[in-house]
């Protein structure tokens, strides 16, 4: 019973709620059958586990802006909402889907991050734009895009290290891998997380190049440390 | 032993459980849309919340609040209907006047009832405050009722259609598209669902940062279980069956609206159907902000699009099957209004050539479905006769005299006061839209400290107990 009522919500202070009164009942649940041979005693006080605050989603209007800078061509005006878009996003501005995926507001009243827990479809909107932006970045490959135009212009070096990315996979030159790295996480990952992030790639390694790509790009941009304003 | 684990128990614990827990249960059934109130392990006790809102204030003189024709002979009030209201007796007793153009409706009038002279304000006018005021219970905007970001909704807050212009802070749970969006984005969504190695690589690396007891750990938390949950949504959304109006179809105005009315109340209740949502929200944004002479007189079409709109609604959800067997009216609570209602004229023009301006201090809220009595005619507007004379309290917040105003209201006798006489305005003795929202919030049995105060240093407004079942 517990394990089931755990298993069907979100991990966030619903869970942490759920799981204190999972605890209480089942704690309960076995007073009640042991009743008979010993008194009930008080219940124990649970200290409550504190998870009373969370950063917003950048937004991918912010999260453009470090993409841009990261690995743009600095006269590149980079835009994940473009390739939202496509009469989804029907409503610019932080009208349509900007408060799902977060943004600033600038409002006199009430300005700052607003809105924007992320969410399961909040998260499948930003799988969509990272796909279509693996997509369109494949090009600077050879590849040929399912995108009408291209719209990428990365800056030299990045688009260096995208080629030996998709002729050599993580057998090209450590130094280099780890380059790409920080550019794929703006450099606002923490050193510790690149093994890991290497592993993942080494994962991939067989599948086809826009395959690899579309990995490269979902697993590096969906990383905490980038979607989060912190 | 559950004692000695709960004094053990802490954060890195818990991050530690949940991946146990989510390898354990499987990306498809983890987090499943059930509510945490859920009755039992298997069982889902559907219950939805829709909102209907009629943006740009609404002249209810059309709808459930009308007045005789002899006043509008009489120069006090514009009604370009011209045909004579009749009398509606609700199942309490309580009666009003409405006008035919109302008739589609009168099918449900058992499921729903009427909140007549609502007051909004007594001070704010704007479409902007008075819309804050509805759903925020604040004119500068806030935290909206509507189930934004609480354990009603999973795993997405809501869906809107249309525009609303509000201030509200917390709706980044939802989502506002037209169904041609919809159907746009649920298709790649049901697409992008098997991305399992990407979405296994932004869990893994979520779950290292929700290691770090901070803020950012919490919400990297959140951005785990929805990777896990993913799949899950994708596979829903692809069961979902959106319908587009075809827009390239010739059609009147009037065909048209309610075209898009019926898609967009197909869409809110096949997301709330899939699990994906428990609230809707749909803006009818049609052109009711009678300032000018043309568009006053344009409202009985207006009214009568609205009100077919309307019964679109309670249609539809009355022959769509709920999760729980029933059907959705059933199992949806919804309320109906717009931000408020118009005066009765403007001075120095010829009633028949008058528009109408805002007015706060009355309004017709309409509430139906899950949890609510259905049938009643509540509260009472003033003014009900050229003959009638005004209070001092209505002078204070009207001295022009072009407004109606609710009349005052025995909350505990649930019936409205017309021999009172009140000299000064007070607006706890009157109806208002924090009573019937605070009402609505008990039904969806929202937290206690999110109910809307009557105003500033005011307390909570009581909620109008006679609409609950």
């Amino acid at each position: 019973m517990v394990m089931k009522n755990l298993t069907r919500i979100l991990p966030s202070k619903m869970f942490l709620g759920l799981l204190i009164t999972s605890t209480l009942v089942s704690c309960g649940h076995k007073r009640h059958h042991d009743s008979a041979a010993t008194p009930p005693t008080p219940p124990t006080p649970i200290p409550e586990p504190v998870i009373d605050g969370e950063v917003r989603l950048r937004g991918y209007s912010e999260l453009s802006k470090l993409i841009e800078r990261s690995m743009m061509s600095s006269n590149d005006t980079f835009s994940l909402a473009g390739y939202v878009g496509g009469g989804i996003d029907e409503f610019p501005g932080p009208i349509g889907l900007a408060p799902l995926m977060g943004y600033y507001n600038p409002d006199p009243v009430n300005p700052g991050w607003q809105n924007s827990s992320a969410n399961t479809l909040s998260s499948a909107v930003y799988m969509l734009a990272f796909h279509d932006f693996s997509d369109d970045l494949s090009q600077t490959c050879g590849e040929t895009s399912a995108l009408e135009v291209k719209q990428v212009v990365p800056n030299e070096r990045f688009s260096t290290l995208i080629k030996a990315y998709c002729a050599q996979g993580t057998s090209m030159a450590s130094g280099d891998l780890r380059e790409l790295w920080g550019f794929m996480t703006a450099h606002l990952a923490p050193d510790e997380d690149y093994d890991l992030w290497r592993q993942d790639l080494i994962d991939v390694n067989e599948l086809p190049v826009k395959e690899r790509l579309d990995f490269l790009v979902t697993a590096s941009l969906s990383s905490p440390w980038l979607m989060f304003h912190f | 032993m559950c004692n000695q684990a709960s004094k053990q128990f802490n954060r890195r614990d818990l991050v530690k459980t949940t991946t146990a827990f989510s390898m354990a249960a499987g990306v498809a059934s983890f987090m499943r849309p059930t509510k945490l109130f859920a009755a039992g392990a298997d069982s889902r006790e559907s219950h939805f919340f829709l909102h209907i809102n009629i943006t740009d204030g609404l002249d209810v003189n059309y709808l459930f609040d009308t007045r005789p024709l002899d006043m509008t002979a009489k120069g006090l009030i514009t009604n370009y209907h011209g045909k004579d209201p009749v009398r509606y007796t609700g199942k309490n007793g309580q009666s009003t006047l409405r006008t035919t153009l109302t008739d589609p409706l009168m099918k449900w009038s058992d499921q729903f009832s009427i909140i007549n002279g609502v007051v909004m304000s007594p001070t704010f006018q704007g479409h902007d405050q008075l819309t804050n005021m509805l759903l925020t219970g604040n004119p500068f905007g806030g935290e909206s009722f509507i189930p934004f970001n609480n354990q009603l909704s999973r795993p997405l807050d809501f869906i809107q259609s249309g525009r609303i212009d509000a201030n509200i802070l917390n709706e980044g749970g939802g989502i506002k598209m037209s169904p041609a969006a919809c159907k746009k984005l649920v298709d790649r969504v049901a697409a992008v669902g098997g991305n399992a190695r990407a979405l296994k690589s932004m869990h893994r690396q979520s779950m290292e940062v929700a290691k770090i007891p901070s803020t950012l750990g919490n919400s990297a938390l959140r951005l785990a279980a929805s990777s896990m949950a993913l799949p899950d949504l994708a596979g829903r959304m692809k069961k979902l069956q959106i319908t587009v109006p075809d827009e390239t179809q010739q059609g009147t105005e009037r065909e048209r609206f309610l075209a898009s009315t019926k898609a967009e109340i197909n869409m809110v209740t096949e997301m709330m159907r899939a699990g994906i949502t428990d609230s809707g929200v749909i803006a009818f944004n049609q052109n009711i902000d009678s300032h000018g002479p043309e568009t006053a007189q344009a409202l009985p079409v207006t009214v009568q699009n609205i009100v077919d709109a309307l019964a679109t609604v309670f249609e539809h959800l009355s022959s769509t099957q709920s999760p729980s067997g029933r059907s959705m009216l059933d199992d949806t609570t919804i309320l109906i209004g717009s931000e408020f209602s118009r005066t009765m004229r403007q001075a120095g023009k010829a009633i028949d050539k008058s528009g109408t301006d805002h007015n706060p201090l009355t309004n017709t809220l309409i509430v139906a479905g899950k949890g609510i009595k259905g049938g009643l005619v509540l509260g009472q507007s003033d003014c009900q006769t050229a003959e009638e004379v005004q209070t001092a309290a209505h002078d204070s917040v009207d001295p022009s005299r072009v407004s109606i105003m609710g009349r005052p209201f025995d909350f505990a006798a649930s019936v409205p006061l017309p021999e009172a006489k009140p000299s000064v305005f007070d607006h706890r003795q009157y109806i208002s839209a924090q009573n019937v929202v605070n009402a609505v919030q008990d039904v969806l049995d929202l937290p206690k400290n999110k109910r809307f105060a009557l105003g500033r240093n005011l307390p909570v407004a009581p909620s109008l107990q006679a609409l609950l079942v």
